[in-house]
C-alpha cells in the first residue's frame, strides 16, 4: 500500500530519469536527511550480486549520491565491493567508504544504520529484510529494498510496520519491482486504469526460465526459509 | 436363455433388409440394423474392472431390452463379478489379452464396451468397428498422437459404417451441463475471454506388485500409474474438465504449454506418472485457459469449469452470473445411465450417435499438456499431430510373461519429446 501510494506520488519526469533507484532521489520532499547539502549518502547493505548492481545504478542516478559504507555477512564481500567500485573511473567522485564504515557480520545492519547514510539500498537473502527494514527506519533512514521483502507472514508483517513508520518520520521507501518503475508498463497502466480495457475478466502471468543455481553456493536461493523459494526471489 | 434370444444370421440379413434398406446398402449395416426398434441391446464388455461393470450396469439400467452376453478381461478374477451378475455362460467369457478379439467375433453382439485401460484403446476400437460394433468407450481414448490418430481413423469408418460410438464423458450427456452450454453457445456470456478447469483431489487406488507378478501383468493391475496405460492422470482423469472448456469454446486449443511434477507420489508402485500438472492451452484468438489437476493425499479438493465471457461467467454446469444471469433448476438424471440411453437410443432410431472424433480431440489436448509438462516446450496442436512421433500403442503380440522395465518418470528439461528439435538459438 505504502509502496503504491508513494509509486504515484513520484513526478514523470524524475521516473524518466532512471530506474527504481532514482525514484527515491527524486522524491525530494521526502528527502529530509539530503535537504540541504544536496548530496545523499547511501550506505549498502547486502553485497552480493544484486546489491552491486543497485550500488551502481543507484550512483549513476544523480551525481549527487555518494556511497559511504558497506555491510555485508561476509567481509570478502564487503571488501571485494569497495575494490572494485573504488576503481570504477565512472564513480570516481561519488565513492567515499572509510575502512571504519566497513561492516560484517549478522549485526551488520545495525553497525551500518548508526552510520551518517542518508539511503540505505538493501539487497541482502530476503528472510533478513523485515528487521533491517525496521532497524533502518527506526534510525531515520531512507530505503531501496529489493524484492521480496519477506519470506513468511510475520515478516511481512514486519515490513507492513516499517513502512507505517517511515510514513509518520517522512522517509521513502522504494522497492526493487521496477516494473513499476519503467515507461511502457506505467503509460499501459494508466490507460488499463481508464477504462480502456473495460472491465477486467482476467489475466495471466509467468515467469518461466533455465535453471539459476550455482554449484557451490546453493545457501540463498534453494533454501526456501531465506529466498521465499524461487518463486519470489 | 442367451441362446433362446441369439439372432442368426440370416434372420439378421432379412430384417435389416426389411427395415433398412438404405443401410444395407452401404454393405456393413448389419449390427446396426439388427438393433433396430425394439431389437435386442446384445452388449459384450470388454474390461470388466471397476469402470467396465459400473459401465454394464449403467447400460443395462439405462434402456429396455439390454442384454450383458459376452466379456472379456485379461484376468480371469476381474471378470467373475460381472460373469455372476448376468450369468454370462463360459463358453462366452474370454480370458486374456486377446479376449477382446473373440467378443468382437461373436455375430450377435451389437454393442461392445470399452473399458479396459486407455492404453488399449485404439486398438479395441479399431477392432471393434472392424467387426461392425456399436460402440461404448470410456475415456481417455489414447495416450500418445498415434492412439489418436487410430481412433479418428476408426471413428470415421464407424460414420461410414453407420456405427454408434459413444464416450464415457458423462458431462456431455447431463442435463445441468447440456442446458448451460446451450445458453453459452447462444451467447449468454458474450465472447469467452478465459477459462479455468480444475480436477484437484487426494489419492486413488494402488495395486502393489506381488510375487510372481510378471511386469506386464502387475502393470495392468496397477495400470493407472504408467504412461502407456494411463496416459497419467491429466488424461486418465482430468480430460472430463478440458473436454468441457472444449466444448464450451467450441473449438480445440491451438498451442499448449505445461508445468508438472512427481512430487509425493514418488515409490515404485507409482510408476511413471506424475502427481501435478499445470497447463495453459491457447484457443484461437488468444483465448487463454488454465487447467490444473492433481492427486496428492491430504490436500483441497476442486473438480470443476469455469469460463469468462465479456457478458458474464460460467461453472458450465447450472450457473451463469453477469447479464444473463440464469440457473438451471430442471431434473438432474444420472448421466452415467443417460449416456447410455441416449447411445442405444440413437442406435435403435436409425441415426446413430458418433463421439469418436470429439472424445479423441479432447483426449488430445490432455496428451498435449502431458507432453509440454514433461518436457517444459510449448508447441503446436498441427506440430504433435503431424511430427511428434511418440507412440505408446502395445505391440500386437503383447504376452503377459513379457519383460517391460518401467520406464524413467520425465525430467523436465531432460525428457525428450520424440520429434521435437529445440529451435536453435542464433550466435554471431
Amino acid at each position: 500500500m505504502t509502496a503504491s501510494k508513494k509509486d504515484k506520488g513520484i513526478s514523470k519526469k524524475k521516473v524518466a530519469a532512471a530506474t527504481g533507484a532514482v525514484a527515491v532521489v527524486g522524491s525530494v520532499s521526502h528527502v529530509a536527511h539530503a535537504r540541504g547539502s544536496g548530496k545523499i549518502k547511501i550506505g549498502l547493505l547486502g553485497c552480493g550480486g544484486r546489491g552491486n548492481g543497485a550500488l551502481r545504478q543507484c550512483l549513476q542516478a544523480d551525481p549527487g549520491v555518494e556511497v559511504i559504507a558497506l555491510a555485508d555477512l561476509f567481509e570478502s564481500q564487503v571488501r571485494k565491493t569497495r575494490d572494485r567500485i573504488s576503481r570504477d573511473s565512472k564513480f570516481e567522485d561519488q565513492v567515499k567508504i572509510d575502512d571504519d564504515h566497513l561492516f560484517w557480520g549478522f549485526d551488520c545492519h545495525e553497525k551500518l544504520v548508526r552510520c551518517e547514510a542518508d539511503l540505505l539500498l538493501m539487497a541482502t537473502a530476503p528472510a533478513f529484510r523485515g528487521r533491517q527494514m525496521m532497524a533502518a527506519v527506526n534510525a531515520g533512514k531512507h530505503i531501496f529494498t529489493e524484492k521480496p521483502v519477506a519470506t513468511d507472514v510475520a515478516g511481512c508483517r514486519e515490513v507492513m510496520k516499517a513502512s507505517k513508520i517511515a510514513e509518520q518520520k517522512g522517509l521513502a521507501i522504494v522497492c526493487g519491482t521496477q516494473r513499476r518503475h519503467e515507461f511502457n508498463r506505467v503509460e499501459l497502466m494508466k490507460r488499463i486504469h481508464d477504462g480502456q480495457m473495460g472491465e477486467l475478466v482476467g489475466g495471466q502471468c509467468y515467469w518461466y526460465g533455465s535453471g539459476m543455481s550455482k554449484p557451490g553456493r546453493p545457501y540463498l536461493r534453494l533454501d526456501r526459509t531465506r529466498s521465499g523459494d524461487y518463486r519470489l526471489s | 436363455m442367451v441362446q433362446k434370444q441369439k439372432i442368426t444370421r440370416r434372420e439378421l440379413l432379412k430384417s435389416s433388409a426389411l427395415s433398412a434398406g438404405a443401410l444395407v446398402l452401404s454393405g456393413a449395416a448389419v449390427p446396426l440394423a439388427e438393433a433396430r426398434g425394439s431389437d435386442t441391446i446384445r452388449v459384450g464388455v470388454v474390461g470388466c474392472g471397476g469402470r467396465g461393470s459400473g459401465a454394464a450396469n449403467d447400460c443395462f439400467k439405462s434402456s429396455p431390452g439390454v442384454k450383458i452376453v459376452a466379456l472379456a478381461d485379461t484376468f480371469e478374477d476381474r471378470l467373475n463379478g460381472l460373469k455372476k451378475q448376468f450369468e454370462v455362460p463360459d463358453r462366452r467369457c474370454f480370458i486374456g489379452l486377446d479376449a477382446y478379439k473373440k467378443v468382437m467375433a461373436l455375430d450377435d453382439v451389437n454393442l461392445v464396451i470399452l473399458a479396459t485401460p486407455p492404453g488399449f484403446r485404439p486398438v479395441h476400437l479399431e477392432e471393434a468397428i472392424k467387426q461392425g460394433k456399436n460402440v461404448f468407450m470410456e475415456k481417455p481414448v489414447a495416450v500418445c498422437p498415434a492412439g489418436v490418430k487410430k481412433v479418428i481413423e476408426a471413428s470415421a469408418e464407424a460414420d461410414r459404417k453407420g456405427l454408434a460410438i459413444v464416450a464415457g464423458t458423462q458431462r456431455r450427456h447431463q442435463a445441468k451441463y447440456v442446458e448451460t452450454m446451450k445458453r453459452i453457445h447462444d451467447g449468454a456470456i458474450g465472447d469467452i475471454v478465459s477459462a479455468q478447469c480444475y480436477w484437484n483431489m487426494g489419492e486413488l487406488w494402488v495395486s502393489q506388485r506381488k510375487p510372481n507378478q510378471g511386469d506386464v501383468e502387475w502393470q495392468i493391475r496397477n495400470w493407472l500409474y504408467f504412461t502407456w496405460l494411463s496416459g497419467d492422470h491429466i488424461c486418465e482423469q482430468h480430460v472430463h474438465n478440458i473436454d468441457v472448456i472444449n466444448w464450451a469454446i467450441d473449438a480445440l486449443p491451438e498451442q499448449v504449454h505445461g508445468l508438472g511434477g512427481r512430487q509425493y507420489r514418488t515409490g515404485p508402485e507409482h510408476g511413471n506418472i506424475f502427481d501435478h500438472f499445470g497447463v495453459e492451452f491457447f484457443y484461437p484468438g488468444d483465448v487463454r485457459t488454465i487447467s490444473t489437476c492433481r492427486q496428492i493425499k491430504g490436500t483441497a479438493n476442486r473438480v470443476s469449469e469455469r469460463v469468462v465471457g465479456t457478458k458474464g461467467v460460467s461453472d458450465c454446469a447450472g450457473t451463469i452470473q453477469g447479464e444473463n444471469s440464469w440457473r438451471y433448476r430442471g431434473p438432474n438424471p444420472n448421466p452415467y445411465e443417460v449416456e447410455h440411453t441416449d447411445l442405444i437410443a440413437s442406435i435403435r432410431s436409425g441415426e446413430p450417435l458418433n463421439e469418436g472424433k470429439r472424445i479423441a480431440e479432447s483426449t488430445l489436448c490432455a496428451i498435449m499438456g502431458r507432453e509440454s509438462a514433461y518436457s517444459r516446450q510449448q508447441f503446436n496442436r498441427s506440430w504433435f499431430m503431424s511430427r511428434c512421433t511418440l507412440d505408446l500403442l502395445p505391440p500386437d503380440d503383447l504376452q503377459l510373461s513379457d519383460s517391460k522395465p518401467v520406464p524413467a518418470f520425465a525430467v523436465p528439461g531432460k525428457y525428450q519429446l520424440p520429434g521435437f528439435v529445440p529451435r536453435q538459438r542464433r550466435r554471431g
